[in-house]
């Protein structure tokens, strides 16, 4: 028993030793990210009606780094996937769109080199009830885009699930360290 | 009822994207049974008082195995199945429970490839699995990693593993050679692997080299400037066109090969270079960039990519440096950024550090250079010795991206003298000046005595023996008798008296030691005159 979490514990302390450069970015990504989302997608002027759905509690059982950073790159992964989707609303900023999307494609592509991902943190029943719930409350948003289909509403409702998206990665990352 | 009708085992779920299978092993000897499922759904993986369903199907089936895709809708929710046996009314007990969440043994189905063979090289297309479905297990489809199997097809044991993004091309490969492939998708965050795509065999052409294309394409970065440099042997009325793509837009599937852009500045141009930090509007993220090469004929040739991440490929300057000294032998560097108005980008995301170097330049021989490393812009040191000339240099650095600038110019400043130094020179004087009178004084008394006896020797005082009293006492005194004429006379009578007296004395001495000495012999005046020449000699001797 003792031997794996040894192993768990050295990889760790590898990898964070390894990504240093992972910090400065760190304070800020949520933050920055959070100003293009606001230039990107603008409040619309017509108030959409909205059903928001609770975001996962992702804080809670993550007690390790790595288990923070495997929920942070799942998060983001499904973020970027649906921001990237060609079906965007023409009145949102394509720049503001280019820089978000290639800002969260390359922090994940950080968290890959600096955390990869360890199965063995996401066998117990918590962590791994917590990724299947982040997997459905993004499948209930691709459901929506779909239902209403693709609608500058829909859209909307993208925008504020991404804001909050963002808000919760903040405390999420400062769990990584 | 029940009966003996044995139950179905061994139950498996197998879940390839959205397709369900469910298989059994019936291990009875009845013939002409059905087998029927049921299942439980928990939402929200609430366990309480679910009930029992048909499952959709799975009624009545015939054969060991059943599709069950219509009735799965949540995949990330918990799922109990079970089936029995039926014959006519016969059931059979239920089987063990199957318990799953379809997300967790979902397996990845195999992905589409479109091939082309261009330019001995093989552009490939992938297309991702469940591409243009409505209802999908993997929502999430950009975080698919592909992996390529590639290998020759006349030798089947030369395998080359590749991760290849969804558009890419794959070089590196012999011209005229058939090559076979297959890709699959991966998902490396839940350590899954899907199944492989079908074989493709395609045969490469030859390569052809355009002359006049771009090559030896490079990047150089200074303090958040790039620049773009290349060449070309060909160097009659070509034009250029500068290119740049974003990072990301390699991971999306479909084809990004029309998302290159135009750098602006760069578009027509004759020079080899282009300055391309217009296009760089995130730090963090990666870009590509190639060159578009253009003949006089309109024709075009793209050089090759060159990958750039911006606060990896730029290079970090020097900074700025002044130098003051205070009183107190305190040298303060004043250091100014490196980058001017793009300084506060690099000094938000590499967290600069300055590196200090001072030594001694006003000793000739190599003194060893001293080191200060500082976070601030404001650097002191106070190790210093007075009245020293010294010199500093400063390189900027960046622990966390292991970058480290060049020396900035040299700044010397000379440090003031210390409070110490004229009470030295003070107390240097006052003592050399003490040894000076010291020694002045023992001369002085050295010369005196000295002095004194050399008047002795040359000018000695002339004293009368004390039996000669009173006579020459008066005459005596002055040492020098030739100095008045009465003196004079006096010391020469005198003298001649004295030489008599003297010479009589000794005779007259001798002749009584004589006489003692033979007291018993005779002694004549004879033997006086001629003794007295012998008694001279005698005398000479008892004199001396």
């Amino acid at each position: 028993h003792g031997a794996p979490k040894l192993l768990l514990l050295l990889t760790a302390l590898n990898t964070t030793l390894a990504c240093q450069h992972l910090r400065p970015r760190d304070n800020t990504f949520a933050w920055d990210n959070l100003k293009i989302l606001k230039i990107m997608a603008p409040t619309p002027s017509l108030p959409c009606q909205h059903y928001q759905q609770p975001f996962p509690d992702i804080l809670r059982h993550i007690d390790q780094p790595q288990q923070a950073a495997t929920v942070a790159r799942q998060i983001l992964y499904n973020l970027f996937a649906i921001l990237s989707k060609q079906n965007i609303p023409q009145h949102w900023d394509v720049k503001a769109r280019h820089d978000l999307l290639n800002n969260l494609h390359h922090y994940i592509q950080h968290l890959e080199h600096c955390m990869p991902a360890n199965k063995m943190l996401i066998k117990r029943r918590g962590p791994r009830n917590l990724m299947l719930s982040i997997n459905k409350y993004f499948k209930h948003i691709w459901d929506f885009l779909q239902t209403h289909s693709y609608s500058a509403c829909a859209w909307d409702y993208v925008r504020i699930e991404a804001r909050t998206c963002l808000q919760r990665m903040d405390t999420l990352i400062r769990r990584m360290k | 009822g029940q009966t003996n009708l044995t139950s179905p085992q061994d139950i498996q779920v197998y879940v390839v994207n959205t397709n369900f299978t469910l298989r059994w092993k019936y291990t009875g000897n009845d013939t002409n049974v059905t087998f029927s499922a049921e299942y439980q759904w928990f939402e929200d993986f609430n366990t309480d008082g679910i009930e029992w369903k048909e499952l959709p199907g799975c009624q009545d089936v015939t054969h060991e195995e059943c599709d069950f895709s219509s009735a799965i809708t949540e995949y990330y929710d918990e799922y109990h199945l079970r089936i029995r046996t039926e014959r006519k009314e016969e059931v059979s007990p239920w089987s063990s429970t199957f318990e799953m969440i379809p997300y967790d043994i979902a397996q990845i189905g195999p992905p589409e490839i479109e091939l082309q063979s261009i330019n001995g090289v093989i552009k490939i297309k992938v297309s991702p699995p469940e591409a243009n479905k409505v209802q999908r297990m993997w929502v999430d489809y950009i975080s698919f990693k592909y992996n390529l199997v590639i290998w020759e097809k006349s030798s089947n044991t030369k395998f080359r593993n590749q991760s290849i993004f969804p558009t890419d091309v794959i070089d590196d490969l012999a011209p005229d050679t058939t090559y076979c492939l297959k890709v699959q998708a991966t998902r490396p965050l839940e350590s899954k692997e899907g199944f492989f795509s079908p074989i493709h065999c395609v045969k490469t052409t030859r390569k052809v080299n355009v002359l006049f294309c771009a090559t030896n394409v490079t990047v150089l970065a200074l303090n958040m400037k790039f620049h773009l440099h290349w060449t070309n042997r060909y160097k009659q009325h070509v034009s250029y066109n500068v290119q740049y793509l974003r990072g990301y837009l390699k991971k999306l599937p479909g084809d990004y090969s029309k998302k290159w852009t135009n750098v602006s500045g760069c578009e027509n141009i004759t020079d080899t270079q282009c300055n391309f930090s217009s296009i760089i509007s995130t730090v963090s993220g990666t870009f590509y960039l190639r060159v578009q090469a253009m003949n006089e004929y309109n024709k075009s040739c793209l050089s090759n990519e060159v990958e750039v991440v911006p606060l990896v490929t730029n290079e970090i300057g020097p900074p700025g440096v002044k130098v003051d000294i205070s009183d107190d032998v305190l040298l303060h560097i004043q250091i100014y950024p490196p980058g001017g108005s793009e300084s506060e980008v690099m000094r938000d995301h590499y967290d600069l550090s300055y590196r200090i170097l001072y030594w001694d330049n006003s000793s000739n021989n190599e003194e060893e250079i001293k080191m200060k490393e500082i976070k601030q812009t404001i650097g002191t040191i106070s190790d210093l010795a007075p009245s020293t000339l010294y010199c500093v240099k400063v390189q900027t650095f960046s622990v966390d991206y292991n970058k480290s600038s060049g020396f900035s110019k040299e700044e010397c400043i000379k440090t003031p003298g210390g409070k110490i130094l004229p009470l030295i020179i003070l107390a240097t004087f006052v003592i050399a000046l003490i040894a000076v009178l010291l020694v002045a004084a023992l001369l002085g008394f050295v010369l005196y005595q000295a002095y004194n006896k050399i008047k002795y020797v040359f000018f000695p005082s002339c004293q009368p023996p004390l039996n000669i009293e009173g006579f020459g006492e008066q005459l005596f005194n002055s040492p020098y008798w030739s100095t008045t004429e009465e003196p004079i006379e006096n010391c020469s009578i005198i003298e001649t008296i004295i030489t008599e007296d003297l010479s009589q004395i000794y005779f007259k001495d001798y002749k009584h030691s004589k006489q003692s000495s033979r007291d018993s012999g005779n002694y004549s005046n004879e033997d006086d005159t001629s003794g007295s020449k012998a008694s001279e000699e005698t005398l000479e001797k008892e004199i001396i």
